[in-house]
């Protein structure tokens, strides 16, 4: 009795070292990488993105499939360059639009740019 | 090794394992910048927003006309790391989501959500920045 609980537990925890081994995918990665920065910056607290498992604010658009939509912020075509400005400066955008310059810095900006465009 | 003794081992093996090192949002959120970029004129605006709206009618602010005790006292709001009792870190872009919908954020709070024109928004979150 004694021996296979000790065999069972000792082949979990191989089983668990082995799966702690193992490299996370490159895409589980650059979503937690988006989830950190979304959470660090506020921008979870308005925009929900599926992608990144990321909070349950609703006051923004949804960031879900941004990659594949064809205009940012009703007016600036999807580009990386648009989306970094748009992510930065809002207001020189928009004046007009509620979403707040929250000192997004320039890696930053273009970092989550680059992730939110994979999402298509 | 007693049993119990394996166990331990055995479980704090297993609770490592399971921790992937991940990078930790909150210390991130204490290296963003503050918005710096606000004029007197526009703490000014923010704060008779905060004055004549509708968060008067709930927080205080002291030095302000601002004195309700409903909802906590923000008198040193900027000073906190977190808000909505340690929900969100404090940053512009949570705070402005909060304000505008708690509900979502953390579902059952009392604070309703509060519908401001842009430029309103932008001038309260650049005077509660203010408040040290």
């Amino acid at each position: 009795m004694m021996t296979k609980i000790y065999i069972s537990i000792t082949l979990m925890s191989i089983l668990a070292f082995a799966y702690y081994l193992l490299p996370e995918s490159e895409s589980a990665k650059r979503s937690a990488k988006l989830r950190v920065r979304f959470t660090a910056y506020g921008c979870s607290s308005c925009h929900v993105i599926s992608e990144a498992q990321s909070s349950s604010g609703k006051v923004g658009p949804p960031l879900t499939g941004l990659g594949s939509r064809a205009y940012l912020a009703g007016r600036l075509p999807n580009t990386h360059e648009n989306l970094v400005r748009w992510i930065r400066f809002p207001q020189k955008v928009d004046p007009e639009t509620v979403m707040p310059n929250m000192n997004v810095t320039e890696s930053d900006a273009q970092e989550m740019a680059q992730i939110l465009n994979e999402f298509k | 090794m007693t049993l119990r003794q394996f166990l331990v081992a055995a479980t704090l093996l297993l609770s490592s394992c399971f921790q992937h090192s991940r990078q930790d949002p909150w210390q991130l959120a204490a290296s963003v910048e503050p918005y710096t970029e606000a004029s007197p004129e526009e703490i000014l605006e923010g704060r008779r927003v905060f004055v004549e709206g509708s968060c008067g009618l709930c927080h205080s602010i002291r030095g302000t006309r601002a004195r309700a005790s409903v909802g906590p006292d923000l008198t040193h709001l900027a000073s906190r790391k977190t808000i909505a009792s340690g929900t969100l870190p404090n940053t512009r872009g949570q705070m402005a989501g909060w304000i505008l919908n708690p509900q979502n954020l953390k579902p059952g709070v009392l604070m309703p959500p509060t519908v401001l024109p842009a430029k309103d928004l932008h001038s309260l979150l650049a005077f509660l920045e203010s408040l040290k």
